[in-house]
């Protein structure tokens, strides 16, 4: 078995699944997920030239996903065009705060623009700061506190009222005032 | 009351038991485009080191016999028209049905073959780097379509005269994008010359790109796509740079699209691109297309960014290869579409790579359209973004 193919194998054994997770909030469909992890795999293992470890690796997968994302989002917007047919603001339940159903949280996150929704999946999915987001879409760190602004109040009218975290209360009051 | 945001996407995500990704078949297309990458490299050492074969033969005839270096006549002779030519070899009249009846589609009524070139690599080579894609016209591309390996083409007088010889293959899934229905994409060298007279340079002047490319539908109809039909300039063996040359002098040829365009210029992400010298700018676009009229705007598009100075003139040329083109191709339905995302690019200055001097730039992209369901061919558009202020670095 060659250097990569051994990486790949513990990296898929290891980590597919936390990566079909996380894609998951990004595409809305597990199957879409699934492809898009193993699209993102086959081009990070085919594009670099030496792969040392599934550590090392596993952040140039988790970009690729990301790129791959946002870059195909216009080729595989089915569901977005679809979005609003099971998530519209009037029909937004749970209110009381007991949304707990995986469909409307995807379909709440559907809602939203493929970088809004990318800055939404790392922020409160994968804990990344402000700062980290910035550096893994290549975005300033204003566009990505706007991006989560946007994002937050697009899943509160949705979902109802969303607790987020101190980060982007601040960016909430700093963009509104 | 309210919900926190940690905790909806964490049970939306974690209560998933998500299939284990498919090692096997991943591994297969991770050889597979390794192995065409390698090819392509190949292809790229061959062609030069068969282009300085010849000029070092050149050199040294004229240095053995002691006469002027004066301009040569092109040892070349273009292959013409053959009768019966099989689609995408030496000879074919583009578009001409093969020995075996089997249709060329360039209708895009289905399935659209994009095809764009770009300069050659540095150091410079005689080939010209090609890069195509497969889109569904209407919708995604099937689960389970098979493709072959496209083959590009330069064609004068609709005659084709160069191709690539890279075999098309069998039938197969070639690229990992089949199955969840994205594009299907290559990049590979065009040898200058392989039709004739093999590792010769084409003479100067005006050609044009096409691309052919297999496809098999899970029903088992097959499909010969025919893609492209822009012009190439080619100058020394290698696509022309636009460097000098009157930002007015940029071909337009659809006007009944608007397009919007918005560039941007920064520092490159260098933790994103660690293969590139950390010091360097990138230069991006993004690009918004929409019908002037009543009119589908549906097709194929790639875009190039261009800056030019005061005068006029560009001086940056977003066809350095690189990092590839600024904008690659993307399809549009209909009514258009915007946000087209942007790809980094370096921004030095064309002609001799050293960086743009300081100062206030105008910014243009030309966007190459081949209309779905349209004739053959390319049209253009060009937009002007914001001025793109450099600053000293």
């Amino acid at each position: 078995m060659t250097d990569w193919a051994q990486v790949l194998d513990e990296l898929v054994r290891v980590r597919g699944q936390a990566l079909v997770r996380h894609a998951y909030l990004l595409t809305g469909d597990v199957a879409d997920a699934e492809d898009l992890v193993q699209d993102a795999i086959v081009a990070t293992f085919a594009r670099r030239s030496r792969v040392r470890s599934a550590e090392a690796v596993e952040g140039y997968v988790r970009r690729a996903i990301l790129t791959t994302y946002i870059d195909g989002y216009r080729r595989r917007r089915r569901w977005r065009d679809v979005a609003h047919l099971f998530a519209r603001p009037d029909e937004a339940r749970g209110h009381d705060g007991s949304v707990d159903d995986r469909a409307d949280v995807v379909a709440a996150l559907g809602t939203l623009a493929p970088r809004v929704r990318a800055c939404v999946v790392l922020r409160f999915y994968d804990d990344l700061t402000v700062a980290d987001i910035a550096a893994e879409l290549g975005l300033s760190d204003g566009a990505v506190k706007r991006y989560l602004s946007d994002g937050v109040r697009a899943l509160g009218a949705v979902l109802g009222p969303v607790r987020d975290d101190d980060e982007t209360h601040t960016v909430l009051e700093r963009t509104t005032r | 009351m309210s919900t926190d945001l940690h905790d909806l996407l964490r049970s939306a995500a974690d209560g998933l038991d998500p299939e284990m990704p498919d090692v096997s078949a991943m591994s297969g297309r991770i050889r597979r485009r390794r192995a065409v990458r390698a090819g392509a490299t190949t292809a790229c050492v061959l062609a030069l080191a068969g282009a300085l074969a010849i000029t070092a033969a050149e050199l040294g005839g004229v240095q053995h016999r002691g006469e002027p270096a004066v301009p040569r006549p092109s040892a070349v002779t273009l292959p013409t028209a053959v009768a019966g030519a099989e689609p995408g070899t030496c000879g074919w009249e583009v578009g001409a049905a093969g020995a075996d009846g089997l249709e060329v589609d360039g209708s895009d009524a289905t399935y659209q073959l994009g095809v764009q070139s770009a300069r050659p690599s540095d150091p410079p080579d005689t080939a010209v780097r090609v890069e195509t894609q497969l889109f569904g016209t209407a919708a995604t591309l099937p689960r389970g379509l098979r493709s072959t390996y496209p083959t590009a083409m330069l064609t004068r007088d609709g005659v084709v005269v160069a191709r690539t010889e890279m075999d098309a293959g069998a039938l197969g899934e070639t690229s990992p994008a089949t199955d969840h229905g994205g594009a299907i994409s290559y990049g590979f060298p065009l040898a200058p010359v392989t039709c004739g007279a093999a590792s010769s340079q084409l003479p100067d002047g005006t050609y044009q790109l096409w691309a052919v490319q297999g496809v098999e539908a899970g029903d088992g109809e097959r499909t010969l796509l025919l893609g492209g039909g822009g012009d190439v300039n080619i100058v020394a063996g290698s696509p022309a740079a636009t460097c000098g040359m009157p930002v007015g002098d940029l071909p337009r040829s659809a006007p009944d699209v608007d397009v919007t365009a918005h560039v941007y210029y920064g520092d490159l992400p260098a933790d994103l691109f660690p293969d590139i010298e950390n010091d360097r700018r990138w230069l991006a676009a993004s690009v918004s297309v929409a019908p002037d009229q009543e009119q589908s705007v549906a097709g194929n598009y790639s875009g190039t960014v261009y800056l030019a100075d005061a005068s006029g003139r560009i001086v940056a040329d977003g066809t350095d290869p690189t990092l590839g083109q600024v904008v690659g191709l993307y399809p549009i339905g209909a009514a258009g579409g915007s946000d087209l995302v942007t790809t980094p690019q370096l921004s030095n200055r064309c002609g001799d790579g050293e960086k743009l001097a300081p100062g206030t730039y105008r910014s243009f992209v030309v966007l190459d359209l081949d209309r779905a369901g349209g004739a053959p061919g390319i049209e253009h558009l060009v937009a002007e973004g914001a001025r793109v202020v450099v600053g000293a670095s």
